[in-house]
Order: structure tokens, then C-alpha cells, then sequence
């Protein structure tokens, strides 16, 4: 049941994703028109936005992953949080270098002490301090237990993380920040969905060869058994 | 999950300040003992101090500007180190276990920890803050019990999540590296009032353009006092 949902979405969301980027590649070189003050550097915006913004969904998901697992102690919720872990620490990476190529030219500077900037780091390393609370602990109850506590604890960068523009007031531009066409709103729109639709395909691809693993795993110890 | 029965006879929040107090009492007299906690805490604590002393040689320049970001690391590396260990009795003796399947509410074990936590901490930040205003030649305008506030604040925070993260890193057999990687980035906040608080104090000797950060620590006080008790119940879970 939860194989064959799995395969449809993963056979849904793939030609979507695959058609949703070069719609956006489109949308965001040719669509979209050059920027009075930055330029063509500005592009940079289309996928560093989405990419952010997938880097909290998915950080989000390690939340509830965390919290279906202590409540129904099923291990498809830690495998859910696990992977959605990687794929936020991924896109908060593409996230930050992305940002950090665009403030080169604009900020003159890779990087700075900007309150967005920080946050976001920290958000960063509290992804990555779960992971390796995961790496040290054995496979498990134990470790998916623990895995899921602090899963928990570390939601509490996102709030801090998103909101740090509205709460410090920094370099980085804000939320209406910026002057924007109809077509940049639109090429946005466009890139949020298509980066939004990889990111699900991703997940479910990744959801999918979890669960064959474990599949193997369980047959393993099946022909173990006959043998012994 | 055998003692829950148990537990639910004789529950209510009496008992569990007993308990709790009890377990306080257990740690300070084992630290009476052999401080395990408090002595690599304060020793950390002067070596980081000196380390500062000698890197930025106050005698020579201006430190008012990174004098609060001086202390509050010094405070938070010490507080680290401590934290680390505070459930490494428990762990090298194999009596957390002996704690989980006692009859009273694991609420009660994590309160313990976290007074015993508030008692170490605190006496090593209480005694490092002075040592580096003497040290750095620094002066307090306002009254003395707002920058303890402050202080107390700050503490309280750091304990509460501390004790939180430490129950997970225990588990780990890693606690000593874990715990920093995991506690520094949850402390930011913590990290971020202090220093802006201390700042303030030590330019204007108030809290008047701050107030927004009072709030922010206290939130972050009270959302893991409770959010503490409730998680630390999933830590020590005997499965």
C-alpha cells in the first residue's frame, strides 16, 4: 500500500519537477527582465529564495516526523525525519552559497556578520548536530527516540531564523524588500514551485529506497534464519 | 513502563519536589565529595580567563566594546564543560536506570538535575564574572543585582536545555564533544540577550533600551522549563 503510493508519487512528482526547472530556468533568464540597479545579478533571487524556503519545509517535516514518531513509534516517522534532515541541510547549503555568491558583487563581501546570515547558520549547525546525534547512536528504538527529542528542541531556530529579518532589521533585504515587476513575481512563483517539486520528488525517491532497504534487511535475516 | 502504575499512586507535585530535591541533594553531596563537575568547570573557567588576559592584554586598549562577548563566552565554554558531565555519574555507574525505574515522575529527575545544574553553573559563573571585571579593569555603573539578573537569567536558560541535551548526549557515549556541538548553536539567543544586555549595563548602567531582550530570555526560560520535563520523559526511556 504505502509501496505502490510511493511509486505513483514518485512517478507523478518526477516529469513535474523535470519540466517545473526548465520552466523556471526559463522563467528566470529570459522571462524575467534585467533589474534597474543589480543588474542580471539579481537572477541569483530564483533559486536562492526557493531553495531557503524548501530548506525550512523540509526542516519543518523533521518536526513533525520527530513528533509522529514519539507518539506512534513507528520507525517510517524517523526515517521521514532523517531524510528530510539531509535534504534541509541541503538546501539551506545551496541556501547560503547561493546568497553568498549574490552579495559578493552587491555587498561587497562573501559574508557578514547580518543578523539573516546568522541564523541561518545557526539553523545549519543545528541540522547537522542532529545528524550526528544519528551518526553516534546505533540504529534503533535508542537512537530514533533520541533522534526525536531533539528534532524537536531544534525547531526553534526556524522561527528564529525566518523572522530574524523583521526582528534585527539587517542588510538583508526583507520580505517586499525589494521592487519587483509582475514578470519577477512571476518567474518567482514559478522557480518556488519547481525547486518545492523537486524537493518532494527527492523525498519520496529517497522514502522509497529507504523502505527497499529495509526490505533487503528483513529478507536477509529471513534466509539467515533458513540457513541457521 | 511497568513502574507507571506505580508512579501514578502516590504522584502530585509535593512528591515530586521531594524527589526532585532529593536528587539535588544527592548531587551537591557527591560533588561535597569529589567535585567532578565543579572543579574542570572552574578550572576551565580560569584558563579560559587567562587565555583572554594574555590574547587581548586589557592594560594597552579599549576592551569595553568585546568585554561583553568576552565574559559571556568565557561563562558559556565553563557551562559546557560542566554540563557535559552532569549526568556522567549516572552513566559510568549505571544507575540512571536505578533513577527511571524509582517510583516518582522522570519530571523529577529532570528538575534535580537541572537545580544541580543551576548550583554548578552558577557558582562558577558567579565567581568567573568578577574575576573578569577585576581582570579587565571594567566597572558596572548601575546597581550590582541587575547584572545577577541578568545572570540568573541566562543561567537559567542555558541549564534548562542543558540538561535537556545532556540527557541525550550521555546516551551517546560522546558527551564531552556532542554536547558544545548541540548546546552552543540552542544558546544563541541566550548568547545574543546577555551580551546586548551587558552592554548596556556597562555603557549606561540600565536596562532602559533593552527591555525587549528581558522578554526574550524569559521566553526562552520558561518555553524549556516546560518543554524540558515534558521531552526528558522520551530521553531516559527504558525500552
Amino acid at each position: 500500500m504505502e509501496a505502490r503510493l510511493l511509486r505513483s508519487l514518485s512517478q507523478i512528482l518526477g516529469p513535474l519537477a523535470l519540466v517545473g526547472m526548465l520552466a523556471a530556468m526559463y522563467a528566470a533568464f529570459i522571462h524575467a527582465p534585467r533589474e534597474a540597479t543589480m543588474g542580471d545579478v539579481y537572477r541569483i533571487f530564483f533559486i536562492h529564495v526557493p531553495t531557503a524556503i524548501n530548506a525550512y519545509l523540509a526542516f519543518g517535516l523533521v518536526f513533525v516526523g520527530s513528533v509522529l514518531y514519539l507518539f506512534r513509534r513507528k520507525f517510517r516517522w524517523d526515517t521521514l525525519a532523517e531524510i528530510a534532515a539531509q535534504q534541509g541541510v541541503l538546501f539551506t547549503t545551496l541556501a547560503m552559497v547561493t546568497g553568498s555568491f549574490w552579495a559578493r558583487p552587491v555587498w561587497n563581501t562573501w559574508w557578514t556578520g547580518d543578523p539573516q546570515l546568522t541564523t541561518t547558520l545557526i539553523m545549519w549547525f543545528m541540522y547537522v548536530g542532529y545528524l550526528i546525534v544519528r551518526g553516534a547512536l546505533q540504529p534503533g528504538e535508542q537512537r530514533a527516540r533520541l533522534a526525536a527529542v531533539f528534532g524537536i528542541v531544534a525547531v526553534v531556530t526556524l522561527p528564529l531564523a525566518h523572522f530574524a529579518v523583521e526582528l534585527w532589521r539587517g542588510l538583508h533585504p526583507g520580505r517586499g524588500g525589494m521592487d519587483i515587476t509582475v514578470e519577477m513575481r512571476q518567474a518567482l512563483m514559478i522557480s518556488m514551485l519547481a525547486v518545492t517539486l523537486l524537493n518532494g520528488y527527492l523525498l519520496v525517491k529517497r522514502l522509497q529506497f529507504a523502505q527497499l532497504r529495509r526490505r533487503a534487511e528483513m529478507l536477509r535475516e529471513q534466509l539467515r534464519q533458513i540457513r541457521g | 513502563m511497568k513502574a507507571d502504575h506505580l508512579r501514578r499512586v502516590d504522584g502530585g507535585s509535593m512528591r515530586l519536589f521531594a524527589a526532585a530535591w532529593a536528587i539535588l541533594l544527592k548531587d551537591i553531596r557527591n560533588e561535597a565529595r569529589a567535585p567532578k563537575v565543579v572543579a574542570p568547570m572552574f578550572l576551565f573557567a580560569f584558563i579560559v580567563l587567562l587565555v583572554f588576559v594574555f590574547a587581548i592584554d586589557p592594560l594597552n586598549m579599549d576592551v569595553l566594546p568585546v568585554f561583553p562577548g568576552i565574559l559571556w563566552t568565557g561563562v558559556f565554554f565553563a557551562g559546557a564543560i560542566g554540563m557535559a558531565r552532569m549526568f556522567s555519574g549516572e552513566m559510568s555507574r549505571g544507575s540512571l536506570q536505578g533513577l527511571v525505574a524509582a517510583p516518582i515522575d522522570r519530571a523529577a529527575i529532570y528538575f534535580g538535575k537541572f537545580g544541580g545544574g543551576l548550583v554548578f553553573v552558577g557558582l562558577t559563573a558567579g565567581t568567573m564574572t568578577p574575576l573578569l571585571f577585576l581582570f579587565f579593569r571594567q566597572n558596572i555603573t548601575g546597581p550590582w543585582w541587575q547584572l545577577a539578573s541578568v545572570l540568573l537569567l541566562v543561567n537559567v536558560g542555558f541549564v534548562a536545555v542543558g540538561t535537556l541535551v545532556a540527557a541525550i548526549t550521555a546516551q551517546t557515549g560522546q558527551s564531552e564533544v556532542l554536547l558544545p556541538i548541540l548546546l552552543f548553536p540552542l544558546s544563541i539567543p541566550l548568547v545574543l540577550g546577555a551580551v546586548e544586555l551587558t552592554a548596556g549595563l556597562l555603557e549606561n548602567g540600565s536596562f532602559a533600551d533593552n527591555a525587549h531582550w528581558i522578554w526574550l530570555l524569559a521566553f526562552y526560560d520558561l518555553l524549556f522549563i516546560v518543554l524540558g520535563p515534558l521531552l526528558f520523559d522520551y530521553v531516559v526511556e527504558v525500552s
